[in-house]
């Protein structure tokens, strides 16, 4: 029987080179995004991020569920889902990108760029932010963050809540990969 | 007289009830229900994952952003913050439900132990490549 879990892998895994010793994954990075706001500010975090990284071909592999973020308040989380991002349609976003650079044998953290494809509510968009990588014994991770403008993704905020939602949202993300067995 | 006292005060009423509805309504904690909540659907672990094996769409269509009760056995507990983590195996795939457990529900979670049978309830979030749920509340 041909393995539902293999097959998403490997879709997952498409542009991640095959050998395993080199590629780092985890199941449960944090991400999370903050509006600044004139009535209020939202947050809400996810911690169910999947995240695989191949140190030798630098490629980075992100994805997550939509309703997996959380909420303070119910109906914050309601209308994410329902009106703007439209979970039921998009459940998943994903990055795939590259590293520009790994220093496997520094255990001090550095400073480097990830740049890559950003696929939020269905559109596309190149984008590329610094990151902060650290590398311990057996662990590799990567925390930053960076700016989404909701316009670019086609999410429509409606004038009544305009106030409500920041134009452009700070989006923080922190992925500790362990080596892939 | 008295029956304009009488609409001005039913009107006074239902402005109060409103406005409590609406505060109690937006102020209320995200799935602050779960724990009294009927489940939508209660099956074992390993038929929740054929079903998304299935057909990935059906089952988010069916699934997502239910409340399910789900039975299996643990594979792997982990603390996350200030929460656990619970994974079930599934049937024959490696795919398996992940369950992020309520905070409330710490000290029950480390009384568990790996590969024993559970029946957890939570909200289904979708699949990655695992059965996502966050949530979650253990089930006596």
């Amino acid at each position: 029987m041909i393995k539902l879990y293999t097959i998403c892998l490997c879709f997952f895994l498409a542009t991640v080179a095959v050998n395993a010793q080199t590629r780092y994954f985890t199941k449960d990075g944090h991400i999370s995004f903050y509006s600044h706001a004139l009535i209020e500010d939202i947050k809400a975090d996810n911690h169910q991020v999947l995240s695989v990284i191949d140190t030798e071909s630098r490629e980075l592999a992100i994805q997550l569920l939509m309703r997996s973020f959380t909420f303070k308040k119910a109906l914050m989380r309601e209308h994410f889902n329902e009106n703007y991002v439209e979970s039921h349609i998009y459940p998943k976003a994903k990055f795939t990108g590259r590293i520009a650079e790994i220093k496997l044998n520094d255990t001090n953290p550095y400073e480097t760029e990830i740049s890559g494809t950003l696929s939020i509510h269905g559109v596309e968009k190149e984008v590329s932010t610094k990151a902060q990588v650290r590398i311990e014994a057996d662990k590799i991770t990567l925390s930053g963050d960076f700016n989404v403008v909701v316009a670019d993704y086609n999410i429509k905020i409606p004038a009544l809540v305009r106030d409500n939602i920041a134009k452009i949202v700070k989006v923080s993300f922190e992925l500790h990969h362990k080596p892939y067995k | 007289m008295a029956s304009r006292k009488l609409k001005i005060t039913l009107i006074a009423l239902v402005f109060l009830v409103g406005g409590i509805t609406i505060y109690l309504l937006y102020n209320s904690k995200p799935y602050a229900h779960i724990r009294r909540a009927e489940a939508t659907y209660i099956l074992s672990a390993g038929n929740l994952i054929a079903d998304y094996d299935k057909d990935e769409a059906l089952a988010n269509k069916k699934y997502s952003e239910s409340i399910i009760e789900v039975s299996g056995r643990i594979s792997e507990i982990k603390k996350v913050m200030e929460y656990h983590v619970i994974s079930l195996y599934g049937n024959e795939t490696e795919s398996g439900i992940i369950c992020h457990m309520l905070p409330e529900e710490n000290s029950k979670v480390t009384r568990l132990q790996k590969e024993q049978q559970i029946t957890l309830k939570g909200v289904c979030t979708g699949y990655l490549i695992d059965v996502m749920m966050i949530k979650c509340i253990l089930k006596d």
